[in-house]
């Protein structure tokens, strides 16, 4: 099997990532994806089973599983109206809530650390500014977090619930993430272009390498927000009021 | 090669020589086009987005009494930037609100030069041109005052320059740079020598 490259944008289509291929093909495809795998409660050691045979396993519905696929491999994915009615708000929420775990428990400490190391490596004293800032981004994005689980995930699930409460909508929930992903963006920008040489060449590439794969994968993380978590509020919205 | 912009000026002072001699100075150039040179503040302030000058030469003595540079605060003239011409020194508090200083006294490729700087300074940046990426003296000082805390408002009254000066600076800070934030920055300018880490707290 032919593998494609990485992060070429390449434009979406219906039949690449299917239910029937191989779970190794899929990740084969797009090695993104193995975090996403592991977000969907799916343990690596598959063997040869299909996407559709580790969904059943795993009590995933496919319809959900190639849908997030999609959206972390292809820029141009738009989910279909009749894809986005086929989402189970509980299955969506509980997704979006592991990979909240999965940055705050993992990535993000990692690379705090990673960062720390090459903060010690280089030679001057001011680039301990630099611990400081990533800090501030963490408190920032765990603020975000915070928010989302403790006020907007009880809030879907209230909705979907048999008893959903009425008259009541949630107006502060498209909160702007611009501030945290700039951070994110200076602190790439800084370490590429600013942090003077002499400090740890391979721990330096190695952070970066970080910072862009975690750029991404929030950026794929705020598109399952605004592409599919934010219409599927509004359509529970309207549904509970027209009861 | 695209063709340089051909900027529109307005001129307004009480003198009539004074108006003549600057239009004759500013024709002299290609760059730079006398749309319109009156002593009538207030007429030339109704007419101001019609006339949609590139830049305003304005004699402070027009502006009628109010709070220093506050004909700046709203209105027409909010994001065009303003030179003023003066025939004595003034203190400074009575030039707030203005982008540049020229004299009458000043050599006439002074007065031509410093409109230019201005308009280029204020210019909204330029997509894939090949500029450079260093960043200007001024726009180091800006970065600076960004570092030690400071608010657009503060920084335009400390380098007499306006509001909007200060934000295009900014901007152009941003995009030479690829940093937004305001603590981003900060990093910046320690990294560079800039600011010390003591200023900062």
């Amino acid at each position: 099997m032919e593998t494609q490259p990485l992060q070429q944008p390449k434009e979406y289509a219906p039949d690449i990532l299917t239910s029937e291929m191989r779970l190794a093909e899929l990740v084969d495809t797009n090695y993104m994806l193995l975090p996403v795998i592991e977000r969907l409660g799916i343990s690596l050691g598959f063997g040869e089973i299909t996407v559709a045979e580790a969904c059943a396993k795993y009590k995933v519905s496919t319809g959900f599983f190639l849908l997030v696929c999609n959206i972390h491999t292809y820029n141009s994915f738009m989910p279909s109206a009749k894809e986005l009615e086929a989402i189970d708000p509980r299955e969506l929420i509980s997704y979006l809530h592991n990979s909240h775990e999965y940055y705050s428990n993992r990535q993000i400490p990692r690379l705090r650390e990673k960062l720390e190391s090459l903060v010690e490596s280089c030679r001057t004293t001011q680039t301990g500014i630099l611990n400081k800032f990533m800090a501030g981004y963490q408190a920032e994005l765990f603020n975000h977090f915070r928010y989302e689980e403790e006020t907007v995930f009880p809030y879907v699930n209230e909705l979907a619930s048999d008893n959903p409460p009425k008259g009541y909508s949630i107006e502060t929930f498209e909160k702007n993430h611009d501030n945290i992903e700039e951070k994110l963006d200076d602190l790439k920008n800084i370490i590429l272009k600013y942090l003077p040489s002499g400090c740890d060449e391979s721990l330096r590439t190695e952070v970066l390498f970080d910072l862009y794969r975690l750029k991404d994968d929030l950026d794929k993380h705020t598109m399952m927000e605004n592409l599919i978590l934010i219409p599927l509020v509004s359509r529970l919205e309207k549904e509970t009021s027209a009861r | 090669m695209s063709i340089p912009k051909k900027y529109k000026v307005v001129i307004a002072d009480p003198s009539e020589t004074v108006l003549s001699g600057l239009k004759e100075i500013i024709g002299r150039t290609d760059r730079l086009a006398v749309v319109e040179a009156t002593d009538d503040y207030h007429s030339m302030r109704d007419r101001f987005p019609v006339l949609a000058p590139d830049i305003l030469i304005l004699n402070p003595s027009m502006v009628p009494f109010s709070p220093y540079g506050s004909f700046r605060d709203n209105g027409v003239m909010k994001d065009c930037p303003v030179v003023s011409i003066l025939y004595h020194h003034l203190p400074a508090n009575l030039l707030k609100g203005f982008d540049e200083t020229v004299s009458i006294y000043d050599p006439s490729h002074t007065i031509v030069t410093k409109l230019l700087s201005v308009l280029e300074r204020t210019a909204e940046p330029v997509q894939n041109s090949e500029d450079h990426y260093e960043l200007t003296d001024r726009e180091k000082e800006i970065l600076v005052s960004v570092a030690r805390g400071m608010m657009n408002k503060e920084i335009a009254d400390q380098h007499h320059i306006s509001i909007h000066t200060v934000i295009s600076h900014r901007k152009n800070i941003s995009r030479k740079t690829g940093i937004k934030t305001v603590s981003g920055l900060t990093i910046y300018a320690i990294l560079n020598g800039l600011v010390d880490m003591k200023d900062i707290e």
